[in-house]
């Protein structure tokens, strides 16, 4: 391209009026060696605009949230429990294995002792009761001013 | 959708992305931050996407609007974004030093313009959209986009030409 050509192709191109066409011609133009003095800046900047469209994301993207900054307390945590279940699981077999849990081998003996765990259950829910009955008082107020239909 | 096909989907884009993204933010791990979030952030939209008719000139937009918040959050907070890695690879190994100085006296030039002359320089001059594409973008009139073109390249060319002349 004929030097006055390229100097009124980037006056255009400073006013910003250049097509993509013609600022392509312009790349082209400077991607070359030899430039005029007068243009060195000009090829400097397109050198750095090439430059700059050459980098690339360097890190895979995903579409999952591993990004933040939890993710690898994520992976600890499964291994964490992993290691408990499988540390539980270990002590339970063999407790398991070796303790007699003291099972009682005569019927009746069972049946009595059953009822009387039965009955303590019972016991610690009529407790638990009690402390409800007040609440009774709520509704002898609550009579007096709303009559029942 | 499924994710492989939304990641086939965005994979010609992200590195546009990214690049944006870098241009704005400056620094390479808040940029690859900033291009994740904004591809979840997508992702999590998905069923929306499709209505829009230009996907990428969408995905660029939402980069735009999500590192202008980023700065903004970051200049509350009075907290200056780290130019740790200014020198990135935005320069080949094999450049001359002197072409080393000069690309990074341009990148200097650069991260001193204003955000939206940043913008649509990075968009018109490193990733060659039109101008109709860049106003999808930045919701900016055509006039309007060429005057802070304008700016920005005549900004690093003066820029440019005071380094030169002074040797600094």
């Amino acid at each position: 391209m004929e030097f006055n050509e390229i100097k009124l192709l980037l006056k255009k191109y400073d006013e910003g009026e250049t097509s993509l066409l013609e600022e392509k011609q312009l790349k082209e133009y400077f991607a070359s060696e030899e430039v005029p003095e007068e243009f060195e800046n000009y090829q400097t900047f397109f050198q750095f605009n090439k430059n700059s469209k050459a980098i690339k994301l360097e890190r895979t993207m995903s579409v999952y949230n591993r990004s933040g900054k939890y993710w690898y307390a994520g992976i600890a945590a499964s291994i964490l429990i992993l290691l408990s279940v499988f540390l539980f699981e270990m002590d339970t077999s063999s407790a398991l294995k070796n303790n007699n849990l003291g099972t009682i081998e005569d019927p009746e003996q069972a049946y009595l002792k059953t009822k009387e765990t039965l009955n303590m259950i019972a016991e610690v829910f009529n407790d638990g009761r009690q402390d409800l009955e007040y609440l009774d008082e709520f509704n002898k107020t609550k009579d007096k001013f709303i009559k029942e239909q | 959708m499924n994710h492989h096909t939304f990641l086939r989907l965005i994979n010609p884009v992200q590195d546009k992305m990214y690049r944006l993204a870098l241009r704005l933010l400056i620094s390479k791990e808040a940029a690859e931050d900033a291009t994740q979030e904004v591809i979840l952030k997508i992702w999590n939209r998905k069923n929306k996407v499709k209505d829009y008719a230009n996907i990428e000139a969408f995905m660029i937009s939402v980069t735009k609007n999500h590192c202008l918040d980023q700065l903004k959050a970051k200049r509350n907070n009075n907290l200056r974004i780290t130019h740790s890695n200014y020198d990135n690879n935005e320069i080949g190994v094999d450049r001359s030093v002197e072409l080393k100085d000069e690309m990074l006296q341009i990148q200097r030039i650069v991260n001193q313009l204003p955000d939206q002359q940043k913008i649509i320089f990075q968009l018109r001059d490193v990733e060659e959209y039109e101008f109709e594409e860049i106003a999808e973008i930045t919701k900016m009139k055509e006039p309007a986009i060429r005057v802070a073109l304008s700016r920005a390249r005549k900004k690093i060319k003066e820029e440019l030409l005071k380094t030169h002349n002074y040797g600094i």
